[in-house]
């Protein structure tokens, strides 16, 4: 198979989630306890996503230690809360660390 | 507002990296980025074509990747609030829904006057989208002359910001479920790879919902 038809194919095989989600989510009153568990199955599987990606990441990620990486969250989430949940700040501070562990071969 | 979009270019840029690396010549690049526009899902395919798997099993390991696209898109197609003549729209505008959009438009929507916010979001989500394709394309143009440490922050980014971001909610219910899939998150992904993380939605997401309310009620 071409590889543009394989991208094609996956493309359409991922927009059936957005699709379902349109057909489904018009249906869905805003003030419902559904709405609210959907909410936080989103919630929790983006998290959880999120932390997978950090503990064990695929691709260029895995080749830094673990140690590196959640050092430099516990400093951005130090920041976060000390400094008025500053998101941007946060993230700046977590990859400065990040960039200099890893630079330092640590 | 200018940081989502930045936030998808950088996140772009290291896709754009690792396509070029493993050979995907650049208008592939942008077509898997702007076609299939969630990173697991386009890192997976990457990764699987490379290592010489079946077309169906490239095509299964793309949409299992994205399936977070499902209950993203059901809580977020309520707040559009429009008349059904809009109906046919939301089909087209969901292909821009990616963490970044969403997670802002579902703090912003709810604020702003329900005959706006599929407009707004359009034009936010568009605007990522666009930051996504021009961080794709500068990726693999910089591929051979990025540090191999930027590549690595840029790649870094991403998780740690979402992070940060989804620790803003206050709803308890919605922090229940974060805390939780943060920590449910790795262990479900090594008892399955392919089923773990809708497991750690299904299950973190449930108990996130109802341990507030439990609580509430004694």
């Amino acid at each position: 198979m071409s590889i543009t038809l394989l991208i094609v194919l996956s493309a359409l095989a991922t927009y059936v989630w957005r699709a379902g989600g349109v057909i489904i989510g018009a249906r869905l009153p805003v003030q419902s306890a559904l709405f609210h568990w959907l909410s936080c199955v989103a919630f929790a599987l983006l998290a959880g996503l999120m932390s997978r990606v950090l503990v064990f990441p695929a691709g260029v990620l895995a080749e830094t230690s673990l140690s590196a990486r959640l050092a430099a969250m516990v400093v951005g989430f130090s920041i976060f809360l000390l400094l008025g949940r500053r998101v941007v700040l946060a993230t700046l501070a977590a990859a400065t660390v990040f960039g200099m562990l890893i630079y330092t071969g640590f | 507002m200018g940081v989502p979009p930045l936030m998808v270019l950088f996140s772009m840029v290291g896709f754009g990296s690792l396509a070029n690396s493993q050979q995907l010549d650049l208008w592939h690049t942008l077509l898997s980025a702007a076609a299939i526009y969630g990173m697991p899902g386009q890192v997976a395919m990457l990764e699987l074509h490379a290592t010489g798997a079946s077309a169906l099993a490239v095509i299964a390991g793309v949409s299992m990747a994205n399936l977070r696209f499902l209950p993203m898109t059901v809580v977020l197609i309520p707040l559009f609030a429009v008349d059904d003549r809009w109906y046919r729209l939301r089909f087209l505008v969901v292909q821009t829904l990616s963490v970044n959009s969403w997670t802002h438009c579902r703090e912003i929507l709810p604020e702003m006057d329900a005959s706006v916010r599929m407009g707004f979001f359009a034009g936010f989500a568009t605007l990522c989208f666009l930051g996504g394709l021009i961080g794709a394309a500068l990726g693999w143009v910089l591929a051979s002359t990025l540090p191999a440490v930027v590549t690595l922050v840029l790649v870094f980014l991403n998780p740690a910001y979402f992070i940060f971001l989804f620790s803003c909610n206050t709803r308890p219910d919605i922090v229940c479920a974060l805390v939780l899939g943060v920590i449910m998150g790795p262990p479900l992904y090594l008892f399955s790879s392919d089923w773990g993380l809708l497991l750690c939605g299904l299950i973190a997401g449930t108990l996130g919902f109802l341990l507030p309310r439990l609580a509430e009620r004694n």
